[in-house]
């Protein structure tokens, strides 16, 4: 396998999990439930390991590099999932299993008001706008590393970004209380 | 970064479903380290076949297992959610044959196959007409539907490189632009083609 010893290049793999293990696993947590998270993350590291070659040298650029691998890693089991629903789904009304567990954070006791106002306003946004806003928000990716894991230029993804901020805020808005509403509190309803 | 940014990235925040996802740690990430190792032990990168160590059923086996059977879970229980799974389904249109007009396709290389901007692997579940109905079975690059719709290669009037689709037969397919590409980058998922594209992406 050319000039790198198995010892070298293991050495390159245990740095690249260092630096992209745990941003990866959570990349996976905020987009799968728990169980395929950690099912995909093994897949994930499996594939740096055969394209390590491939990964870029520069720490900002690895990470957005690893995110790709891991959505697409991630796209393969939900398709695989998804043919298997389909081929399952005439069964469950015969015999339908009990709930499974919910993915991490879906329902959260002491989610405070105002996260459970972004979760409802993500799921209004298009898909793409929602995503743009997972990567800048979550994975704290600014809109260069943005192009990378979308794969579009940074020029596009510095605009998708602006604008799914501008429609997300839109969206907030329409969902907050508009200044005039009436509140409770403590028993006593009070106009403002 | 505006102030107005900050606040809508913290109130972002406060919605991120792994902000209480416990880390791994370095002792975590080492653990699966280990576990990558043993499962690769003498298994050489991208294409080289120096496997001669004896078969063996690597540790994560029973995970896997595991892992199936809580996906199937899943996958009974995400109809119900979601209201059905009807697939996905994307339209590419057919080659160009803009090779063709330079003088012939060139020599298939892992460069071409890497360059294009989808890839897949798919079988022919129908053939109805001019339509070809693929079941994407893997992507191997780009985003890429469920099922993907093309017409079927014309023999009289293509340029030759591209090959008629069979039901129930595997493909290798790449696009660009919304295009299947010719000249031989989408054809049967034959040994040859597989090494390829698995040299092109390595995946």
């Amino acid at each position: 396998m050319g000039t790198v010893t198995d010892t070298a290049r293991e050495h390159r793999m245990r740095e690249l999990v260092a630096l992209v293990g745990e941003p990866v696993r959570r990349y996976l947590h905020r987009r799968t439930d728990a169980a395929t998270a950690d099912d995909v993350f093994g897949d994930v590291l499996l594939v740096c390991w055969r394209r390590l070659d491939d990964v870029p040298a520069e720490p900002e650029n690895a990470v957005p590099w690893a995110f790709v691998v891991a959505r697409q890693c991630l796209q393969n089991a939900q398709r695989a999932e998804r043919r298997r629903g389909r081929l399952v789904g005439r069964i469950i009304a015969i015999d339908p299993p009990p709930a499974a567990a919910a993915p991490l954070g879906a329902e959260d006791p002491d989610d405070d008001p105002r996260a459970a106002a972004v979760t409802t306003a993500l799921t209004r946004l298009r898909a793409d706008d929602a995503e743009v806003l997972r990567l800048w928000a979550w994975e704290e990716l600014e809109s260069p590393q943005i192009a990378v894991v979308l794969d579009i230029s940074a020029n596009a993804a510095a605009i998708r970004l602006h604008r799914a901020k501008a429609r997300l805020k839109a969206e907030l808005e329409k969902s907050a209380p508009p200044p005039g509403h009436v509140r409770h509190e403590e028993g006593r309803t009070t106009n403002d | 970064m505006t102030d107005d940014d900050s606040e809508l990235r913290a109130q972002l925040r406060s919605a991120d479903p792994a902000r209480r996802l416990p880390a791994l740690g370095p002792e975590g990430l080492n653990r699966e380290m280990e576990q990558l190792m043993s499962n690769t032990t003498h298994t050489a990168p991208a294409g080289a076949d120096t496997d001669n160590a004896r078969p063996r059923i690597p540790r994560w086996m029973p995970l896997a297992g595991v892992a199936a059977a809580l996906a199937i879970a899943a996958a009974i229980v995400a109809p119900l959610a979601l209201g059905g799974t009807e697939p996905s389904v994307e339209a590419l249109a057919p080659p160009t044959g803009g090779d063709v007009a330079s003088g012939g396709c060139l020599a298939l290389e892992p460069a071409t196959i890497a360059a294009q901007e989808q890839a897949f692997a798919a079988t022919v579940i129908a053939v109805e007409g001019d339509t070809v109905t693929l079941d994407v079975t893997e992507t191997l690059a780009g985003e890429v539907a469920d099922r993907v719709t093309v017409t079927q290669v014309d023999a009289t009037s293509s340029d030759f490189s591209g090959v008629p689709f069979v039901e129930g037969n595997d493909y290798l397919v790449g696009a660009l632009n919304g295009a299947m590409t010719g000249c031989g980058v989408t054809g049967e998922d034959t040994p040859e083609l597989r090494a390829l594209y698995d040299a092109a992406f390595a995946g």
